[in-house]
C-alpha cells in the first residue's frame, strides 16, 4: 500500500521545467519490433521525414517478444520512453482498452476515403464491426487510436513453374497438386505452414477454418471453433500437412519462409515481408518462380490480417510532433511515394498507381487479399484464447490427426476461461 | 562502527534491488488487471486458482525433469572431465579455455544456433544422423525427443561450468591422504570412492546447487528453440511465467506464479545448504 | 585390472583412453562453435540449404559490415563494455570492503545467513523484479542511462564478489596486518597495502565469473534500456529476431562478435580461474 502512495505520489510531481523553443522540434521516438517489412520505412521514409519537416527520429527496435515486454512496461509505468508505438494489430485491443494509446480522434487526426477500409477499420476502439468485450460500454462510439502502417497480411506465395497455368483458385487444387507432384525424398513438399503452437499455427489455420464456412466466436462470444465445419477444415489442413515438411509442427514463420526460398515448397501463406526476398538470388533460390495471390477458396475466401500498426503513446512526451507524422506518412502523396519505393502502403490510390505497382509486382495481390481480409477477434483476451487453441492445434499436428478431440478439448478449455473472465460465453 | 560502515553499501545495494522490489511484486500477486478496467485487489484468490491450474503444475514437472536431468549429466560429465584433466599436462591452458567456449557465448545466440543445427532438413545435428542411422529425426517436432534435445543444449553450454569448478575442488585436496592410500595398495576406483568424492562433498554441494537453481530459471533457449512446444512438452515454468505476465497481461496471477516458484526454490535451497552443512563436519 | 597384463600396458591403455575421451570432449564442444563462426560467413540463402554446407560457398564478411553499419553493433558493443566493466569493477571494490569486514570481523552465523542470502538473486525468477525495477529506476531518472544498468548489475555482482572475497582474505594470516598495524598503519591502509595485493588472484578469478554473467544479461538490459545509447549487446543480438523472420547469419556473426572479448580474457586470465576457485569457493 505504501509503495502504491508513494508511486502516486511521485507521478502527480509535475514534469520539470522543459521548456523548449519553438524553433526547436522534439525527437520523434519509435518503438518498434524487428522485420523486413519495415525496412522501406525506416531506410527511405524517415528520413525524407525528417528533410522534410526538421523533425528528427529515432528508432528503436527489439525482438517481437521483447518489444512487446517493452511497450507493455513502458505503458503501463507511464515512462514516456517513446512516442510511438509500432503494434501488431491484435494488441490494439490491449493497449486502446487499457488507455496505453492516445486518442488520435481528440488530437484532431482526419480520416479520408483513400483509405483502405478493412485496414483502417483495425485501429479504432472500441471495434466498429463485431463482438465487444465485457467491461466495454456497448454504447461507446468507436475511436481512433491507431493507424495502419504496413499493410501485412498473408499472402499466397506459390510456384508459377508449378502451377504453371496460374494460382490455384481453390484448396481442392492445392491438394491436388501436393497429391500428385509431392516427393518428400527429394524435399518437394506440396505445401509449407507454420506449426509452432500459439499465434503462428493458430494464423496458419485461420484461413482454413474461414473458408470452410467456420469461426472462431459466435453469438455472445460463445466458442464455435469446434463446429463440424470447423471440425472439416482442420481434417483437410492435417491431409494437407502430410504433405509438409517433417518437422512442421515447430515451425515459425522463418522455416516456412525459407523451405519456400530454398525450392523446397510449391506454396505457402505467408506474411509479406517475405514478398521482396523472393527475388534476391543472396536470399533465394527460386528468383523469378514465385507468383503471388489471395489465398484459394472453399466456400468462403479470405485473407489473414496482420497490419502493423502505430499508435501514439499516452506518456509520449512528443505528441505534437507524432502526430505529424502520422498526418504526414498517411497522407495520399507520402503513400504513393512509399508504395513506389517497395513499401506496402494502406491507400488505395497508392495500390493503384501503375509505377508502383511495377517496382512490387506483388501489390495487386495484396491489395485484392487486403480487401477480403478478416483480422483477429478484437479482444484483449484473444492471445489467451489464441495459446489455448494453438495448443491443441499444435497437438492435433503432430498427431496428424484427432481433430474432433484437440478442437474439442480447446472449446473446453476456452469457453471456461471466458466465463471466468466475465464473458456470456453463450 | 568501522565494520558496518564497510558493509553498509553492499546492504544497502542488495535492498534495494532485491528486496523492494519483491514486496512490490507480493503486492501485485494480491491483485488482479484486467487491462480494460482498473486493477482488483483480489486477496489470495491467484495462488488458489494456481493450486487448481493443471497447466502449470505441468511446468512445474517439466521444470523439474529439466533440472534434475541436465543438472546431473552435467555433474557426471563435468567430474569424468575433471578427472581427466587434473595433472598438468602440455597444452592445457589452450584445452582449458577451449571447453570453456560454449559457457561463454550469449544463451541467445546458443539457442539460435542449436535451433539451426536441429532443423530436420538444413541442420548438421539431422543430417549426421541421418548418416548414421539411415532416417531422419525432428527431434523438435517431436513430442518425446524435444526436452532430451533442451537438455543436451543445455549440457553443451554448462558441463564446462561444473568442470572448472570440480577441477578446482580436485586440485585443492591436500595430497597426502591419497598418497598413504596408494602406499597401502587402494585400487585407483577404490580411491576414488571412498577418499575422492567424499572430501569433495562440500564442492559437489555448490556446484550442484547453483546449477540446479541456473537450470530450473531456463528461459533463453527454451524461448528460442521451442517456445514451450510441440504441445506443452518443454513448457517450463519461466516460460509459463512470461507468457502469463506479457501475453495474457495477466499481471496478478504471473506476479503469484513468481513468488510460489520463488518460495518452492528457496525452501529446496535451504533444504540442500542445511543437510549438507550436517553431514560435512 | 588382472595380474597377466603389464604394468606399461595398463599405463598406455589409460592414456589412449584418456586422450580418446578428451578428444570427443573437444569435438562435441567445437562443433557447434565451428557452425557459428560457418554460418556467420554464409549468405541469407546458404544458411538453410538441404543438405546443409561444411564450409560457406561464397565466404562472405558482408554479415558483420552489416552488423557495425545497419545494425549499430558498434554502440552495443561500447555499452556492454562499459556497462559491464565498470559494474564489475565497483562490485568487486564495494563488496571487497563488505568481505574484508565479515572476514575480520564477521561471526560464524553471519556466515551462514551470507552463504544463503549470495543465492537469493539467483532464485528469484527476472520476472518478478522486472517491473519494480523499473519503477525505481524510472523515478531516479536512470531508464536507458549506463548508470542505471551498473547499478543494477553491480548490485546483483555483490553477493558473490562477498561470497568469493571472503574467503581469500580469511587465508590472509592476522598476523601480516596485525604487525603493520603495530607499526602505526589504521585499518584501512592495513586493508589497502596489505590485504587486497595478497588477495589479487582471489580479484581476478571473481572478476572473470562476474564478467561472464554480466556479459551474457538480457532481461533486465532489455527493459531496463532501449535505444542504442544504453543498450548491450545481448538486446542488440535479439533484435536481429524479427516478427517474421531472423537473420541467422547475422545472428551468428553477433555471436562471435560478441564471444571474442570473453574468450580472450578468459585465455589471458585462465590460471588465476582455478587457482581462484581453489582457494575461494571451496572453503
Amino acid at each position: 500500500m505504501a509503495l502504491a502512495g508513494a508511486v502516486a505520489a511521485v507521478q502527480s510531481l509535475p514534469g520539470c521545467g522543459r521548456s523548449r523553443s519553438p524553433l526547436q522540434r522534439g525527437r520523434i521516438t519509435f518503438g518498434s519490433f524487428a522485420d523486413p517489412a519495415l525496412d522501406v520505412l525506416k531506410e527511405v521514409l524517415l528520413p525524407e521525414f525528417e528533410k522534410a519537416t526538421g523533425i528528427p527520429t529515432e528508432w528503436v527496435e527489439a525482438d517481437f517478444s521483447g518489444w512487446l515486454q517493452k511497450a507493455l512496461s513502458d505503458g503501463q509505468t507511464k515512462a514516456g520512453s517513446f512516442d510511438i508505438y509500432v503494434l501488431d494489430d491484435l494488441w490494439v485491443p490491449r493497449f486502446a482498452g487499457a488507455g496505453y494509446l492516445a486518442n488520435l480522434d481528440e488530437m484532431g487526426f482526419h480520416t479520408d476515403q483513400d483509405f483502405v477500409p478493412t485496414a483502417l477499420d483495425l485501429g479504432y476502439w472500441p471495434p466498429k464491426v463485431g463482438l465487444r468485450q465485457p467491461g466495454l460500454d456497448p454504447k461507446a462510439k468507436p475511436a481512433l487510436f491507431s493507424l495502419p502502417l504496413i499493410s501485412d497480411l498473408q499472402l499466397l506465395f506459390y510456384r508459377n513453374d508449378i502451377y504453371s497455368s496460374g494460382p490455384p483458385a481453390s484448396w481442392d487444387e492445392v491438394l491436388e497438386m501436393a497429391r500428385q507432384k509431392s516427393d518428400p525424398s527429394k524435399r518437394q513438399y506440396g505445401w509449407v505452414s507454420r506449426g509452432v503452437k500459439g499465434n503462428p499455427v493458430v494464423n496458419s489455420y485461420f484461413v482454413l477454418l474461414h473458408d470452410f464456412g467456420g469461426k472462431i466466436f459466435g453469438e455472445d462470444w460463445k466458442v464455435v471453433f469446434n463446429s463440424p465445419q470447423a471440425i472439416e477444415s482442420l481434417e483437410f489442413y492435417l491431409n494437407l500437412l502430410s504433405y509438409a515438411p517433417e518437422g512442421v509442427a515447430e515451425f515459425d514463420s522463418d522455416q516456412e519462409g525459407e523451405t519456400l526460398l530454398q525450392g523446397n515448397a510449391f506454396a505457402a501463406t505467408m506474411w509479406t515481408g517475405w514478398c521482396g526476398q523472393t527475388d534476391d538470388p543472396t536470399k533465394s533460390r527460386v528468383v523469378g518462380k514465385i507468383d503471388f495471390a489471395v489465398p484459394p477458396k472453399k466456400i468462403n475466401q479470405i485473407a489473414k490480417l496482420g497490419l502493423f500498426m502505430a499508435g501514439i503513446a499516452a506518456s509520449a512526451p512528443n505528441k505534437a510532433e507524432a502526430l505529424e507524422f502520422l498526418r504526414w506518412f498517411s497522407s495520399s502523396p507520402t503513400q504513393l511515394k512509399f508504395a513506389r519505393a517497395g513499401g506496402t502502403p494502406f491507400k488505395i490510390s497508392a495500390f493503384n498507381d501503375a509505377e508502383a505497382r511495377k517496382k512490387s509486382r506483388w501489390l495487386d495481390a495484396i491489395f485484392k487479399a487486403l480487401l477480403l481480409g478478416v483480422p483477429s477477434p478484437r479482444t484483449s483476451d484473444w492471445s489467451k484464447i489464441e495459446d489455448i487453441l494453438g495448443t491443441e492445434l499444435n497437438k492435433a499436428l503432430i498427431e496428424r490427426g484427432g481433430a474432433k478431440e484437440h478442437l474439442d478439448a480447446a472449446a473446453a478449455e476456452a469457453t471456461a476461461f471466458l466465463k471466468s473472465a466475465g464473458y456470456p460465453a453463450g | 562502527m568501522l565494520p558496518l560502515l564497510l558493509i553498509a553499501p553492499t546492504a544497502i545495494f542488495a535492498l534495494a534491488v532485491t528486496v523492494l522490489p519483491l514486496g512490490y511484486t507480493v503486492l501485485a500477486s494480491l491483485q488482479e488487471f484486467p487491462l480494460v478496467r482498473p486493477p482488483a485487489f483480489v486477496g489470495l484468490q491467484n495462488y488458489q486458482n494456481l493450486l487448481h491450474d493443471a497447466n502449470f503444475r505441468g511446468s512445474l514437472g517439466t521444470t523439474l525433469l529439466f533440472t534434475v536431468s541436465a543438472t546431473g549429466i552435467e555433474f557426471v560429465l563435468g567430474l569424468v572431465l575433471a578427472l581427466l584433466l587434473k595433472e598438468e599436462f602440455s597444452l592445457q591452458g589452450i584445452i582449458r579455455s577451449t571447453l570453456i567456449i560454449p559457457m561463454v557465448i550469449a544463451p541467445v545466440v546458443v539457442g539460435i544456433i542449436w535451433r539451426l543445427l536441429y532443423n530436420t532438413d538444413a541442420g548438421l545435428f539431422s543430417f549426421v544422423i541421418q548418416s548414421l542411422f539411415g532416417t531422419n529425426l525432428s527431434v523438435l517436432s517431436s513430442t518425446t525427443l524435444a526436452l532430451p534435445a533442451l537438455i543436451l543444449v543445455d549440457i553443451w553450454e554448462w558441463t564446462p561450468f561444473m568442470f572448472l569448478i570440480l577441477l578446482a575442488g580436485i586440485q585443492s585436496l591436500p595430497q597426502e591422504p591419497f598418497e598413504a592410500a596408494r602406499v597401502d595398495g587402494a585400487s585407483p576406483w577404490n580411491i576414488f570412492l571412498h577418499l575422492t568424492l567424499p572430501m569433495l562433498r562440500p564442492v559437489i554441494a555448490v556446484a550442484l546447487l547453483i546449477r540446479a537453481l541456473d537450470a530450473f530459471t531456463v528461459f533463453d533457449q527454451v524461448f528460442v528453440l521451442t517456445q514451450g512446444g510441440p504441445g506443452t512438452a518443454t513448457e517450463v515454468a519461466t516460460l509459463m511465467i512470461y507468457k502469463t505476465a506479457f501475453r495474457f497481461s495477466q499481471f496478478g496471477y504471473a506476479a503469484s506464479m513468481a513468488i510460489f516458484l520463488l518460495v518452492l526454490v528457496a525452501g529446496f535451497s535451504a533444504g540442500v545448504t542445511r543437510a549438507f552443512k550436517e553431514r560435512s563436519v | 585390472m588382472s595380474r597377466w597384463v603389464s604394468n606399461t600396458t595398463k599405463k598406455r591403455f589409460w592414456f589412449l583412453t584418456r586422450l580418446t575421451l578428451l578428444l570427443l570432449a573437444l569435438i562435441i564442444t567445437l562443433l557447434p562453435v565451428y557452425w557459428l563462426v560457418n554460418t556467420s560467413l554464409k549468405s541469407p540463402v546458404e544458411v538453410f540449404a538441404s543438405p546443409p554446407t561444411l564450409f560457406p560457398q561464397n565466404p562472405m564478411l558482408g554479415n558483420y559490415v552489416s552488423l557495425f553499419y545497419r545494425r549499430r553493433l558498434g554502440d552495443y558493443l561500447l555499452n556492454s563494455l562499459i556497462i559491464v566493466g565498470t559494474a564489475v569493477l565497483l562490485s568487486l571494490s564495494v563488496g571487497s570492503l563488505a568481505a574484508y569486514s565479515l572476514a575480520r570481523f564477521g561471526k560464524s552465523r553471519l556466515q551462514q545467513k551470507i552463504n544463503f542470502w549470495v543465492l537469493a538473486p539467483r532464485m528469484i525468477p527476472p520476472v518478478a523484479l522486472v517491473v519494480p525495477l523499473f519503477l525505481i529506476l524510472q523515478r531516479l531518472g536512470l531508464i536507458n542511462k549506463h548508470l542505471g544498468l551498473i547499478l543494477v548489475y553491480t548490485a546483483f555482482n555483490l553477493p558473490f564478489v562477498v561470497w568469493m572475497m571472503r574467503s581469500f582474505f580469511q587465508e590472509i594470516p592476522v598476523d601480516l596486518e596485525e604487525a603493520a598495524m603495530v607499526d602505526g598503519a589504521s585499518r584501512l591502509r592495513s586493508f589497502k597495502d596489505i590485504a587486497l595485493p595478497l588477495a589479487a588472484p582471489g580479484l581476478a578469478a571473481t572478476s572473470i565469473f562476474s564478467l561472464i554473467i554480466t556479459y551474457n544479461e538480457f532481461f533486465f538490459a532489455l527493459i531496463l534500456t532501449s535505444t542504442p545509447a544504453a543498450a548491450t549487446l545481448p538486446v542488440g543480438t535479439a533484435a536481429l529476431i524479427g516478427k517474421t523472420q531472423t537473420l541467422y547469419g547475422e545472428m551468428a556473426a553477433a555471436g562471435v562478435v560478441a564471444a571474442v572479448p570473453l574468450v580472450i580474457f578468459a585465455l589471458l586470465v585462465q590460471r588465476h580461474l582455478v587457482r581462484g576457485l581453489t582457494m575461494g569457493a571451496v572453503k
